[in-house]
């Protein structure tokens, strides 16, 4: 197998090169940090695709849709926020395969940039994200819970924001079972999405439960603007790719 | 597996001491407020409200922020908090330099939380971190875990919820959910399209006929087959289950006893089911307790085994003791993981190690998970202190204080916040009883120049106490309270309905049964009855809603968009559709045993000649009187020959032997069925004796022995809404649930009959003959009183009705101003009339949650004179029993009220006090949420244990109590040593006295001076009745 090839299964997360860049995610713990990789890491891929030339064999997308359902599957009895998060971006990497486009990988690494800037500062209140811990978390942070809420939808491909037009975008691309493939893929991380916030948003908070400072005026409205962006990043692609 | 006859037994006992703590609950269609922890209350009520908590998992006081607000609000007395407290604190031990009274007191009055949540912390710990160290931590010892655990999760914990505890699995709510819908299908009364088969075979057998073959359960994985083979009866079932779980014969009580209370709903239901021997339901598929607990702990061995087929959970308790014995720092890593109280950056490597099953990295965690406990437990204690000690203004006092000092302190302030419930309780209480006596009165009425222009008899109800001082306001208006059901328990069969409705409270069993009557002749349903009905079938059965949808679907959305846009003139509208409603008449005289027997002879002479025409078709005009006498004796000896029926018929021997075997067995003309036709008949109506003695004690209960006015209305309330399951919790509960207009009518009748009166007189209560007792109906939604039987009312009586008309008018509006402000945002100044149109909306919106808060805020109960209370404005929060000791030197009366009505009372102020302090365990939620299921309650979604008490729209407003959850404060006005005599006659009453589930106060009109019964004691209020001043204590001798 060409390095370049192998490389490029490592930034375009393919099992078992995907664990890589789990073992990567876990390893860095700032938010920011996270943030970037969440960024960088699948633009890297496409980037050494591009330049080497290569195109990638046919095998590659089965290969490729495998691994976002296996993650996908295993997203399922996850509790762990982080570990979530670092399992929806192997999956969508992988992905990437079925188009590897920079402006896809743009469009869907932003929202997931966002999430992982409001688990941290999630874990940076409560000392974790993890489902029970907290719990309730409506109650006890509402603001923050309110953008965890919108920031988890906007990952895994809510309408109208940006990464739902790139699963739009794949499913339109792909042959008609590997579409199939990816609907799948994408029902499995809507429920595992509920599951997920449902064990952290959900509940009623004792009167003498920890209530931290909740998230400031400031903090609501970046993630506004950030979602705003995600919004028209969404109409871009629809306006000019679909 | 079969049982010995003692085994069974011994099962029943089980089950039947386990069930005793279960409160009944009955079906919704007649409401009944009842005490929670009913079962309980043989204790004192801090040591029941104690098990409660532990039983149930609820709250059983309110949180000392909804304490704060009403202490701001007024509603407690702040004085006597301060008193309490301080009494608390000198019986601890003192803490040198620590004012401990007032620290206590701040922490009550002015911290919104508890201090210790998480159990008192280690003095040297928060030692170190008052000091600014790191506190030293001790290591968790397995011994010490293991005892832990095996307290927890082995004894009473049945085993679905430990292995849920420690396993993160949720099978206790698969079994909760799996056997809510076995009840369901077979608690159905009619709302199933299908009903479940074998159900008179009694609720275990047929459930495990069909449990053997179903494929849902098959589908899920559970080999209930197997388990079910094992044993036939179910109290073999379960001793099997409990064998098979190994759980000890010493455990078994507090297993079955949790495993009952975790569905208190349906096993409340269950446990009133198997004692109403007249429930129709119950009488033909019964169920008991022993039945429904036989199917759970079934149902749970079958989920055990399936999720423990891998041997990743341990299937019986001895393998779970074993685990525990070998691994606690592992198990107590689980509970604390599955429980949400580890902190919280080590769920993720805890969750890592328990999935990988590495021993070392669990024990080190339970070691850091632990440690950081400990700091975690003591950095909350020592910040709040700090905080206190600065609130209670000694901010340098903890600074001074040594490791026993501070320990001291510590276990002071747990012990106080242990016991601050019932401080705060007895506060609150000591408002409730000053704002009675500052408002109570203590002088004799002043004699009346004249009979009053009306007398009206008010039901109890605290509802009626705002309608009464209007009416009172309004004119020349006397009025009385007494339970609504008027003293006269009936069984109440309405026209047009087979069964009976019982209408008194449920401590009592009603003996006689009054039938109504139609003036009218048969009754013929209307057109538009009968498409209602159809369009009901048609929604109801299998598979005609679907094209039931498209055919008719847009008359249900005209119907919605009528209550919805226009509710009143809509309803108005459907009402005049309906047929009008003829007159109707009770039956209340009793038939002699002649009539009776007239009665059976003539419907076993219909039923031969239907017989007769349906067999062989001969018309009535070839069976004659002689014929049909002939047959009729024939049957009732058990002959076989009919000469005349044979000849007349033209019947061979053989044939007309089968068909009088067939009037024996299928026409019921036997000797059986007569004597229980007999027997029926023998229940309607009452004696001429037991009609005086019903009115008598009536009249003199309530005082009412002389100046009859002209008119004397006997006011039965009700309450009507739409859209509104709980409707009957809003009626009259010494009526059952029901409305109160029967037991008015009832009385009415009877005292309006001339023998009765005669027989009165001879007693020495006179009612001239001018006077006529008027039944009516006060309903609670709309605050109007409408009067009944008008048609019955003498000529003379005509001229004066529009004045009586325009009293309860004024009356009416005047309430209705009163109480709106509470109900809804509303001006400042409500003008009456717009106050009753919107009440009269209230009523008919079928959105609308809170149509009234019905009996919520109740807080005293009365007895005695008016007088005594006529210049009180108790805002509708008071049982109001009119009592007149002068005319009780027996006290019979006076206990008679104290059986009845008082303990009604408490029921429903116990239902109101807990559905207020833990409104999702003892109340019913939210009724937005809320479906009807079986016809008989209502479940929270589509599934859920059935919703006991009251709803939140009933008891909260914005979250917090609306109702101010106390104790009911009983008044009794009447000399002491009576009052005293009375309460200890009466064994029940005497129990929640003592026990504190009533405080008792005696308001002496002799003496003039107050008596309250508390801790054990009568105590007499230092201060006169009817001006404000503070409580103090004498205790008597």
């Amino acid at each position: 197998m060409n390095p370049k090839l192998i490389l490029a299964a490592c930034l375009l997360p393919l099992f078992p090169f995907s664990l890589i860049f789990n073992a990567v995610f876990a390893w860095i713990r700032p938010p920011l940090a996270r943030a970037a990789l969440l960024l960088g890491w699948p633009l890297s891929g496409l980037w050494v695709l591009a330049a080497s030339g290569i195109t990638p064999p046919d095998w590659i997308v089965p290969w490729a849709l495998a691994t976002a359902l296996l993650y996908a599957l295993r997203a399922l009895t996850l509790r762990d926020a982080g570990q979530w998060l670092a399992y929806l971006s192997v999956s969508l990497g992988a992905l990437l395969w079925v188009q590897p486009e920079p402006a896809l990988a743009w469009a869907m690494s932003a929202p997931l940039a966002l999430l992982a800037l409001v688990l941290g500062a999630i874990v940076k209140r409560y000392g974790a994200a993890f489902a029970g811990y907290p719990d309730a978390l409506a109650a006890r942070s509402p603001r923050l819970a309110g953008v965890f809420a919108l920031a988890v939808l906007a990952a895994i491909g809510t309408p109208p924001l940006s990464s739902f037009f790139v699963w739009l975008s794949w499913a339109l691309t792909a042959t008609p079972g590997a579409a199939v493939v990816l609907l799948v893929v994408w029902l499995l991380w809507s429920w595992a999405a509920i599951r997920l916030l449902q064990g952290l948003l959900v509940g009623e908070a004792l009167p003498e439960a920890a209530r931290p400072v909740d998230l400031g005026r400031a903090g609501v409205w970046l993630a506004a603007l950030a979602l705003v962006a995600l919004l028209a990043g969404g109409l871009w692609i629809a306006g000019g790719r679909i | 597996m079969t049982l010995e006859l003692g085994d069974s037994l011994r099962v029943r006992a089980l089950v039947y001491v386990a069930g005793e703590r279960i409160p009944f609950f009955w079906p919704m269609r007649g409401f009944i407020h009842h005490n929670p922890l009913h079962g309980f209350e043989p204790l004192p009520f801090e040591d029941a409200v104690a098990e409660g908590a532990a039983l149930f998992h609820a709250r059983v006081f309110p949180t000392r922020l909804d304490r704060q607000h009403a202490l701001a609000r007024g509603e407690v007395d702040g004085s006597d908090l301060v008193a309490r407290i301080t009494a608390f604190a000198a019986a601890r031990p003192p803490v040198a330099g620590v004012d401990l009274a007032r620290w206590l007191t701040t922490l009550a009055r002015d911290c919104p939380h508890p201090l210790l949540p998480d159990g008192v912390p280690s003095a040297a710990a928060v030692a170190a971190v008052l000091a600014g160290r790191s506190p030293e931590v001790a290591p968790p010892t397995a011994p010490a875990q293991v005892a832990e655990l095996r307290t927890r999760f082995l004894g009473g914990c049945p085993p679905l919820e430990a292995v849920d505890a420690l396993y993160g699995t949720t099978l206790a709510e698969t079994l909760d959910e799996l056997t809510i819908k076995s009840c369901l299908d077979f608690f159905d009364e009619g709302q199933s399209a299908w009903a479940m088969p074998g159900r008179s075979r009694g609720f275990y057998y047929a459930w495990r006929d069909l449990a053997r073959r179903n494929l849902r359960f098959a589908l899920r994985g559970l080999r209930l087959k197997q388990v079910l083979d094992a044993t036939k009866t179910p109290e073999a079932m379960i001793v099997h289950v409990m064998r098979e779980l190994g759980i000890a014969e010493a455990d078994w009580q507090a297993v079955i006893t949790r495993e009952l209370a975790r569905l208190h709903g349906w096993a409340g239901f269950v446990r009133w089911r198997a004692q109403a021997k007249r429930h129709y339901w119950a009488q033909q598929y019964p169920a008991d307790l022993v039945d429904l607990l036989a199917v759970r702990l079934a149902l749970g061995l079958a989920l055990l085994r399936q999720h423990g087929r891998g041997g990743r959970i341990p299937a019986s308790r001895s393998q779970l003791a074993a685990a525990l014995d070998a691994r606690p720092a592992e198990f107590a890593l689980r509970a604390a993981f599955h429980a949400g109280t580890l902190p919280a950056a080590l769920a993720a490597p805890v969750e890592r190690a328990l999935a990988r099953g590495d021993a070392a990295a669990l024990a080190r965690l339970d070691r850091v998970a632990s440690a950081q406990r400990q700091t975690d437990t003591a950095e909350a204690a020592a910040a709040a202190l700090r905080a206190l000690a600065v609130r209670a203004g000694q901010p340098g006092a903890l600074g001074r204080l040594d490791a026993g000092a501070l320990a001291s302190l510590l276990d002071s302030v747990a012990a106080f916040e242990a016991a601050e419930g019932m401080i705060w309780l007895y506060a609150a209480e000591s408002r409730a009883v000053h704002r009675l006596l500052d408002a109570a009165r203590q002088d004799d009425p002043p004699p009346r120049p004249k009979r009053p222009f009306a007398q009206a008899l008010f039901c109890i109800d605290t509802r009626s106490e705002r309608i009464r001082r209007h009416l009172e306001a309004a004119g020349d208006y006397q009025t009385f309270g007494l339970a609504g059901f008027f003293g006269v328990p009936v069984s109440h069969m309405a026209l047009g309905h087979g069964g009976e409705t019982p209408l008194c409270p449920v401590i009592l069993t009603p003996k006689n049964v009054v039938p109504e009557l139609s003036l009218a002749g048969a009754l013929d349903t209307s057109a538009l009855s009968a498409l209602e009905k159809t369009l009901h079938e048609l929604k109801e059965s299998v598979f005609s809603p679907f094209a039931t949808v498209e055919a008719v679907g847009l008359l249900f959305g005209l119907d919605m968009i009528g209550k919805t846009v226009a509710p009143r003139s809509y309803l108005a509208w459907r009402r005049r559709m309906h047929a009008r409603r003829d007159p109707t008449r009770l039956l209340i005289d009793k038939f002699s045993r002649e009539q009776a027997d007239s009665i059976v002879r003539a419907v076993q002479r219909a039923l031969i000649v239907k017989a007769v025409r349906r067999e062989f078709g001969l018309e009535a005009e070839r069976v004659t009187d002689d014929v049909v006498r002939e047959l009729r004796e024939a049957a009732l000896a058990d002959a076989r020959e009919a000469p005349a029926f044979a000849a007349c018929a033209r019947l061979d021997a053989p044939r007309v032997a089968r068909f009088l075997q067939a009037l024996r067995d299928d026409y019921r003309i036997n000797h059986d069925f007569a004597n229980a036709q007999m027997e029926q008949l023998g229940r309607i109506g009452f004696t001429l004796d037991e009609q005086v003695g019903y009115v008598g004690q009536t009249l003199r209960a309530i005082g009412l022995t002389q100046q009859f006015s002209r008119f004397v209305l006997l006011v039965g309330h009700g309450s009507h809404s739409e859209n509104n399951p709980y409707e009957s919790a809003l009626d009259c509960g010494a009526c059952g649930g029901n409305h109160g207009l029967v037991s008015a009518r009832v009385l009415a009748a009877m005292a309006n009959k001339p023998g009765v009166r005669r027989r009165l007189r001879e007693q020495g209560i006179d009612i001239p003959g001018d006077a006529w007792f008027v039944p009516a109906l006060h309903d609670t939604t709309r605050d109007t009183i409408a009067l009944h039987d008008l048609d019955l009312l003498p000529s003379s009586h005509l001229v004066y009705l529009d004045r009586l008309r325009e009293g309860l008018t004024a009356a009416s509006r005047l309430t209705a101003a009163e109480r709106l402000p509470e109900l809804e945002p509303t001006p400042a100044v409500l003008d009456p009339q717009t106050a009753a149109a919107r009440a009269a909306r209230n009523a008919l919106d079928w959105s609308q949650t809170r149509p009234e808060w019905g009996l919520s805020r109740n807080a005293w109960f009365v007895i005695g004179r008016r007088q005594f209370t006529r210049d009180a404005t108790l805002d509708g929060r008071a049982f109001l029993h009119s009592y007149d000791w002068r005319l009780d030197p027996k006290r019979r009366l006076l206990e008679t009220i104290l059986t009845g009505p008082l303990v009604v009372g408490q029921w429903i102020n116990m239902e109101h006090y807990f559905s207020a302090v833990d409104n999702e365990r003892f109340g019913s939620g939210s009724k937005v949420y809320h479906n009807v299921a079986g016809r008989f309650g209502v479940m929270t979604g589509n599934l859920s244990d059935l919703r006991t008490g009251l709803p939140a729209q009933t008891v909260l407003k914005d979250g917090a109590p609306y109702h101010e959850p106390l104790r009911l404060v009983a008044a009794i006005e009447a000399p002491f040593e009576h009052a005293r005599r009375a309460v200890e006659g009466v064994v029940a009453v005497k129990r929640l006295v003592h026990n504190g589930w009533v405080r008792l106060l005696v308001v002496d009109p002799e003496t003039r001076r107050a008596h309250l019964y508390e801790a054990g004691a009568w105590h007499t209020l230092d201060r006169p009745v009817g001006a404000p001043a503070h409580l103090d204590f004498k205790e008597s001798a």
